[in-house]
């Protein structure tokens, strides 16, 4: 059985560093995929992969088990990352675009066959780029990265109940977006 | 069936790609953290300075000490008597009420994103009152919510039996055919649901999916003009559109107007044919353009290979189906260039071809010039 983060966490902090790598392995991807949304670029998301994750076991000390660990970890990745692409000024579309269109894991093996679904993610990703970063976070944990309510009310300090409103709002704005296909 | 476009959105979402970071990342990551480590000396400290806090939740606490309180008290109050307890009293006297409330439950169930849950109930009505389309129908849903396209599609074939006539049946039965790759039976199916429902965009685009896939052109191009014909907005539309330029065919073409991309019929547009009622219909989004936007021009182009008379009559046709059919006067919003040269088409942006007709429609800004017609 997996062992929790809290308790990882716990033994690290009594000397069990090399437990860190276990933290490390768990959660690179979704780091790695928020560093690389907002950098749009692998080498950039790959850097600062490796700064957050050296950051985080500095700060582990200062977790204390008031919000659950991948809230903390979370919050803490994306004020790093945030912080670093205000001192770059990137264009933020553009990269949330470049990121996450890349061709990843995605090449379907006969194109033909998804060759709606594959369009209409590429026409996702141009309508989440139009909506605000914290309602693509929001999405992208919800959905893709199966997160609960409880820790996105904690990652984005709202209640759970404004937590769901938020995302039924931010639904309908893709919908919205989407259903003007075409637009610019 | 139509999918919930919020359900179809946050299946998108799910879908998204992944990157994965490098595969060394951990290796990397922890060679630096413990290159940073402190000293073992920093690290006593630290045990034996850092303050310890113990955290309790009070009402789990209180609850304990009522339990053990309880305990006591009832141990030495005596044996306890058992309560008892009256059988519940079953709901549903009938199989049909069964089946009925199963259905509820079932779709309830699907509803709020529970597929695997829904199968069992929508399973057991349908396996009452084997009869009922409705059951069967919802039942190969929470089929293909599960992905099994086999279970769906037993379920579908199971009702169509019954009702023979049933769009959303035949629809769903023809999607399913067009993910398992059975595509002599989608087009069965779907063509069989389009004579039940003659203008039906499924229909018609997943006929046009299917040819796609099957890889006969003559029919798939066919089938996105039949489908353009019916219906010329919305992403369906672009997409269609898209297909068929591909194809170098350009009998449909889409215009960026604004903010707004629209679909035209060319060909029919450039027919000398057509009517005035026809061409002010076949541009009827321009026309909404600018009636929507009064501060924004819109610019027509025609090209007609060595026919210069030929595309000046087209392209004055065209402004006078638009001025004509708009309120009020807006015929300086309108300004026509035509040309007696074939038209360059830019392909996958890099080689290039030529229209021999072609129409080029875009939206401006009013500029200070004179006017050409």
């Amino acid at each position: 059985m997996e062992i929790s983060d809290e308790i990882l966490v716990e033994r690290i902090l009594s000397g069990e560093s090399t437990l860190f790598a276990q933290l490390v392995d768990r959660y690179k991807t979704i780091i790695f995929n928020v560093m690389l949304r907002y950098s749009g670029c692998r080498d950039d998301a790959d850097e600062l992969t490796q700064d957050v994750f050296c950051k985080l076991f500095r700060m582990l000390s200062r977790y204390k088990g008031e919000k659950l660990f991948f809230s903390w970890m979370y919050t803490v990745s994306l004020n790093h990352v945030k912080d670093w692409s205000r001192n770059r000024a990137l264009d933020r579309k553009k990269t949330v675009q470049l990121a996450l269109s890349g061709a990843g894991d995605f090449i379907p093996k006969r194109p033909d066959l998804h060759l709606e679904q594959r369009e209409a993610v590429e026409g996702l990703y141009a309508a989440l780029a139009r909506i605000s970063e914290d309602r693509q976070e929001l999405l992208l944990l919800r959905y893709r990265h199966e997160r609960s309510i409880k820790e996105l009310a904690e990652i984005f300090e709202l209640s759970e109940s404004a937590v769901k409103m938020r995302i039924n709002r931010s639904i309908a704005m893709l919908r919205e977006l989407l259903d003007e296909e075409g637009t610019l | 069936m139509k999918k919930n476009n919020a359900g179809e959105i946050e299946e998108l979402l799910r879908s998204t790609p992944l990157q994965q970071p490098p595969d060394d990342m951990v290796e990397r990551v922890m060679s630096k953290v413990l290159s940073q480590q402190q000293s073992w000396f920093s690290r006593c400290w630290r045990k034996l300075f850092s303050p310890i806090s113990v955290s309790f939740q009070p009402g789990y606490v209180l609850a304990t000490a009522i339990a053990i309180v309880c305990a006591f008290w009832l141990g030495s109050s005596g044996p306890i008597r058992p309560e008892i307890i009256p059988p519940t009293v079953s709901v549903a006297t009938e199989d049909g009420g069964k089946a009925r409330a199963a259905y509820f439950i079932g779709r309830g169930y699907l509803e709020h994103g529970h597929p695997e849950q829904s199968l069992a109930y929508l399973e057991q009505a349908s396996q009452t009152v084997p009869g009922n389309p409705e059951y069967a129908y919802w039942l190969g849903v929470a089929y293909w919510k599960n992905n099994d396209l086999a279970g769906e599609r037993k379920s579908y074939l199971r009702a169509v039996k019954q009702a023979t006539d049933s769009y959303p049946l035949l629809l769903n039965l023809g999607h399913n055919y067009l993910n398992s790759s059975m595509f002599e039976e989608a087009l069965a199916s779907y063509n069989k649901a389009l004579s039940l429902s003659p203008s039906s965009a499924d229909a018609l685009y997943g006929i046009a999916l299917t040819y796609k896939l099957m890889g006969t052109q003559k029919d798939e191009i066919r089938a996105w003009k039949n489908y353009l014909a019916a219906h010329n907005s919305g992403r369906w539309a672009y997409r269609a559109v898209q297909e068929l330029n591909r194809y170098q065919d350009f009998t449909y073409r889409t215009y960026q107007l604004g903010v707004k991309r629209v679909v035209v019929s060319q060909e029919r547009l450039l027919s000398s044919q057509v009517s005035p009622v026809d061409c002010a219909q076949e541009l009827s989004e321009v026309i909404l353009f600018l009636k929507n936007n009064p501060a924004t021009d819109v610019e027509v182009i025609v090209f007609k290979d060595q026919d210069v008379d030929g595309a000046k009559a087209a392209a004055i046709k065209m402004k006078q189906a638009i001025v004509g059919s708009s309120p009020g006067d807006i015929s300086n919003r309108v300004h026509l260039s035509w040309f007696d040269i074939a038209e360059p088409i830019e392909k996958n942006g890099q080689d290039s071809t030529v229209l021999p007709e072609g129409v080029l429609i875009f939206s401006r800004f009013p500029m200070n010039e004179q006017k050409e017609v």
